[in-house]
């Protein structure tokens, strides 16, 4: 073997799992014999901690006669039971594949067909009014750009940082 | 451990003969609350999960093929599913050694009585090795209890958790890998050498 064994397959040499390879490994690395030894110290260690921690188990007494009224008393899962689980089934069904295909249909055809006012009359270019308002043909009656003055905005330089103080 | 009932005591209750099913109930009970109680960490839990695979298996026992497994063995798969059944509904409690302790379950070992320091010692080791199992994988944990309580063969774990044999061996080793990892980071804090002392006996 010319690599070190992984973790696994010395774990599985610790449960007794070894080819000769492993074996002839394991007599020349101290490295990977303390690992198998810690393995096998830990099969060990379970055992006898899992037996001791079953025998301080809390059992309690067995009821019988608790388990006799159970056993007597109708099954819940019963045809009602099954009739409300496959109702269920099919209402989440549906909802998975009605919702989506109601959701994109409509966003499809909202995106694809132009909508009414966009095609009777085309929207103009944003306009800034002499007193600062922003006016769109949309907000004000046909032909009432015509007669209002178009100015620019004024030029604001951009703040300068300060000068550095000696 | 080595309990079992006769095939015809669980002939006549299939038959829904009542004394034959108490019988099966009663001798089972304490072995099943035991396993449950090692997968569940939970009094109140097992008792109701104890009492759940009781009900199925005493209602389903026509299904119980008795040439092809023992009945304990039949109960285990409804036993272990319930468990781990119980266990996703509710996450997993974890109680403490040291309430356990306080809650007066001394770790109780005849032949150590004599000999205080050792009793500590092994006290101190089983006290590590069973909080490490509560920090690995509930897949890992299952399998390794099977493995180390039950003394099962990986083709049975894997019966039992609902998986391959390959599978089943694989958490288990997994487990091993978790559980050696968990203690050997505690290690510093609390003295534990794993098994570096026996590490010369291996060759």
């Amino acid at each position: 073997m010319t690599r070190h064994p992984t973790e696994l397959e010395l774990a599985r040499a610790a449960a007794g799992d070894r080819c000769e390879d492993l074996v002839e490994h394991l007599r020349w690395c101290p490295r990977c014999r303390t690992t198998v030894a810690d393995y096998g110290w830990l099969q060990g260690e379970m055992a006898r901690t899992l037996a001791a921690e079953a025998e301080r188990a809390p059992v309690s007494e067995p009821d019988w006669v608790g388990l006799r009224a159970r056993l007597q008393s109708p099954r819940p899962t019963g045809a009602v039971g099954r009739r409300a689980a496959a109702l269920s089934l099919a209402a989440v069904v549906g909802l998975v594949l009605i919702v989506p295909i109601v959701m994109v249909g409509g966003n499809r055809a909202r995106t694809m067909a132009p909508r009414l006012e966009d095609v009777l009359a085309p929207r103009a270019p944003v306009a800034v009014m002499g007193d600062g308002r922003v006016e769109t043909p949309a907000c004000r009656p046909a032909g009432g750009l015509r007669h209002t003055q178009r100015v620019s905005l004024p030029f604001v330089p951009p703040p300068t940082p300060p000068e550095p103080q000696v | 451990m080595d309990t079992r009932v006769s095939e015809r005591t669980i002939a006549r209750a299939v038959q829904g003969d009542e004394a034959s099913q108490r019988v099966i109930y009663e001798t089972y009970h304490a072995r099943a609350s035991r396993l449950a109680y090692l997968l569940l960490r939970d009094a109140l839990d097992t008792e109701e999960v104890v009492q759940d695979a009781f009900v199925y298996a005493l209602r389903n026992l026509v299904a119980y093929d008795g040439g092809r497994a023992s009945f304990w063995t039949w109960l285990r798969v409804i036993l272990v599913s319930r468990c781990r059944n119980k266990r996703r509904r509710k996450r997993l409690p974890r109680v403490s050694l040291e309430q356990l302790v306080a809650d007066g379950q001394e770790p109780r070992d005849s032949q150590e009585l004599g000999d205080p320091p050792r009793a500590l010692a092994r006290r101190d080791t089983q006290r590590s090795v069973y909080e490490a199992l509560d920090e690995i994988s509930p897949g890992a944990r299952d399998a390794l209890i099977l493995r180390y309580y039950e003394g099962l063969p990986y083709a049975t774990i894997g019966e039992a958790l609902s998986c391959t044999e390959a599978a089943a061996r694989q958490r288990v080793l997994h487990g091993k890998r978790q559980l050696r990892d968990v203690l050997r980071r505690r290690g510093a804090t609390a003295g534990i050498e794993l098994g570096t002392a026996q590490s010369a006996e291996v060759t």
